[in-house]
């Protein structure tokens, strides 16, 4: 699915707002962490993400206007400079294109699929990751993402909290992939841009909570099985103790919205990134799939049929509903995917729900029913899932 | 009243909660900033049953201390959570150390990447460490966190003890050596005496929550 929709305008490296190829500025309608891949039964995605600054400026925090601008100057010189010496599969891009995006200029319709692909965050989008009160202020928050298309896996927010967050994304469990790719970009930025840097601190951040190695390392993760089995707080309890912070990753400040977690370090000073990175990859989360395999592997044993009930129901759900809420859609979502992972339900597959996950969102119901209106939203999400829906079978 | 630390006009009130007593601490503006104390209009935390000791509570007045590159306070920084510049760091270094800590499973220093363009001794990056130290400068960082730590639990034992003088000194070892210094002015790590080193800006007791 990942590379199903090329960017519309050939593959050199595409410059300016000007050229965005259509309302949606990546070109494609999919996200990086939509894809088969190891693990990806338990594992959604893996994504890296690094915090840097460049010397000689005030954090975006106390940044001025002419500033903004000056540091998104720079940047871009200095990667758009870089790939002129390089060949593909090399530095920034190593699948395709990259397309700079200058945020304050999309509509908010555009910014809000960013977002729903989890490219960009909500406040890059509305102009106040620096602490802004007002969001919007046009070229006074001059600020930017860089991203790989039609992949999506890299994308760089420029002027958010920091002066550059670069982010990797891949599906399944790909923390070491995924963090390569950010350090290549790291390495590529940093080749004409002095990062503020102490050898105390290390990189410094707008955020003493970020300082340090500036990486934080997160799984998306789908744990239907232990939610239902009522264990889904042991694993809280356990990452809490190892310094881990669990999220939920869909929906604002949600908690658990589909039975999706998002699991992170929290800590960034005093560990080496290479000792963090191994610890999650080779213990910690290996870990916790095997519990929610073993989770499943039980209901499948000692409790099918209130397993089969919830998946069916929600089968039910998608194939006949007129209108549906998006939290309802990722919650039925999220029990077709463990019908699917469990072996009892067969027609889509899990990259196949995946892509649904995004194309349920707000905006992406909207690019995908066209005439969709705030009142109509919910119908429209219904007909485009009844479609989908139709095919699939009870095993 | 005269500064605890050092004797100059005292401007800061500390109201430190030891066992079931409070220990009141006056200190001046600049011995208070060193000494890493956030300036606060909260009143004291009267219903505070903890036994050990917990943060303190802190009246200023005067102006406060601003970086001199971005113009950010300690105070807006509390608000804020967020610093001005690169800069701020080394301003407020005695402050932000123990923040740091905390939100760091007790992490002092920086261990990992360090960017390419210093390593390379690139002259266009100004005056920076070299590869070799910065590697330097790291061993010692991780040694000198080990022995932050024993001298931290060492301070908490005193201070259930209520040997304030001993606490005081053990404390002015935890700063000395969490801006970068050594201990070579004490004879005996453990049993630092009162006799000790000597007191400075920034040297003053501190008794914050800062693990």
């Amino acid at each position: 699915m990942t590379a199903e929709h090329p960017p519309e305008s050939g593959d050199e490296h595409r410059d300016g707002p000007d050229k965005i190829p259509d309302a949606d500025p990546t070109g494609s309608m999919t996200a990086p962490w939509i894809g088969q891949a190891q693990d990806s039964d338990v594992v959604i995605s893996s994504r890296v993400r690094l915090a840097r600054n460049v010397a000689g400026f005030n954090f975006v925090t106390r940044m001025d206007a002419a500033d903004r601008r000056s540091v998104l100057a720079l940047i871009r010189a200095g990667v758009g400079a870089g790939a002129a010496s390089h060949k593909a599969g090399e530095g920034l891009e190593p699948t395709g294109v990259r397309v700079w995006i200058d945020i304050e200029k999309l509509d908010r319709h555009q910014r809000s699929l960013l977002v729903e692909r989890h490219l960009i965050s909500t406040d890059h989008a509305r102009g106040t990751a620096g602490g802004e009160t007002q969001p919007d202020r046009g070229s006074e928050s001059a600020r930017a993402l860089l991203l790989s298309v039609p992949d999506q896996r890299l994308a760089v927010m420029l002027n958010e909290e920091d002066h550059i967050r670069i982010q990797a994304i891949l599906p399944g469990l790909s923390l070491g992939e995924a963090a390569e790719l950010a350090a290549r970009a790291d390495d590529e930025i940093e080749r004409t841009v002095d990062y503020a840097f102490s050898a105390r601190f290390g990189y410094l951040t707008a955020c003493p909570t970020n300082v340090g190695t500036g990486a934080r390392y997160s799984v998306m993760l789908h744990l239907p099985a232990l939610r239902l089995l009522g264990e889904i707080d042991k694993v809280r309890r356990a990452a809490n103790d190892m310094a881990l912070a669990v999220r939920g990753f869909w929906g604002e400040g949600s908690d658990s919205h589909g039975d999706f977690y998002q699991l992170s370090n929290q800590t960034t000073l005093g560990v080496a990134e290479d000792t963090l990175l191994d610890r999650l990859e080779h213990a910690i989360v290996p870990k916790i799939i095997a519990y929610e395999r073993r989770a499943r592997d039980r209901l499948l044993s000692s409790r099918r049929t209130m397993l089969e009930d919830t998946v069916y129901r929600a089968v039910g759900v998608l194939t006949h509903a007129r209108r549906l809420s998006t939290s309802e859609s990722l919650q039925r979502l999220s029990e077709v995917r463990l019908g699917v992972a469990a072996g009892v339900l067969s027609g889509p597959t899990l990259e196949e729900i995946s892509t649904l996950l995004l194309a349920s969102q707000p905006e992406h119901v909207k690019r995908a029913v066209p005439g969709t209106t705030s009142e109509t939203l919910r119908a429209s999400r219904a007909a485009m899932v009844r479609k989908w829906a139709a095919a699939w079978s009870i095993a | 009243m005269k500064c605890d630390t050092c004797g100059k006009p005292a401007t800061v009130e500390e109201a430190v909660r030891v066992g079931k007593t409070f220990v009141f601490k006056h200190l001046c503006e600049s011995c208070a900033a060193a000494s890493g104390i956030l300036a606060s209009q909260t009143p004291l935390p009267v219903g505070i049953t903890q036994k050990t000791v917990v943060k303190a509570a802190v009246r200023v007045a005067g102006p406060e201390p601003a970086c001199p590159s971005c113009g950010m306070t300690l105070r807006a920084f509390r608000s804020a959570k967020r610093l001005g510049c690169g800069e701020c760091y080394s301003v407020f270094e005695s402050m932000l150390a123990p923040v740091i800590a905390r939100e760091h499973e007790g992490a002092t220093h920086h261990c990992g990447k360090v960017p390419t363009r210093l390593g390379e001794g690139d002259s266009s990056a100004g005056s920076v460490d070299t590869d070799a130290s910065i590697e330097r400068s790291l061993q010692q960082a991780r040694t000198r966190a080990a022995r932050i730590r024993e001298l931290r639990a060492l301070l908490t034992v005193t201070l259930a003890a209520e040997h304030y003088e001993r606490a005081a000194e053990i404390k002015r070892l935890i700063d000395r050596l969490e801006r970068g210094g050594d201990e070579s002015a004490s004879s005996d790590d453990d049993q630092p005496t009162g006799g000790g080193p000597a007191s400075g800006p920034g040297s003053g007791p501190e008794n914050r929550d800062d693990r």
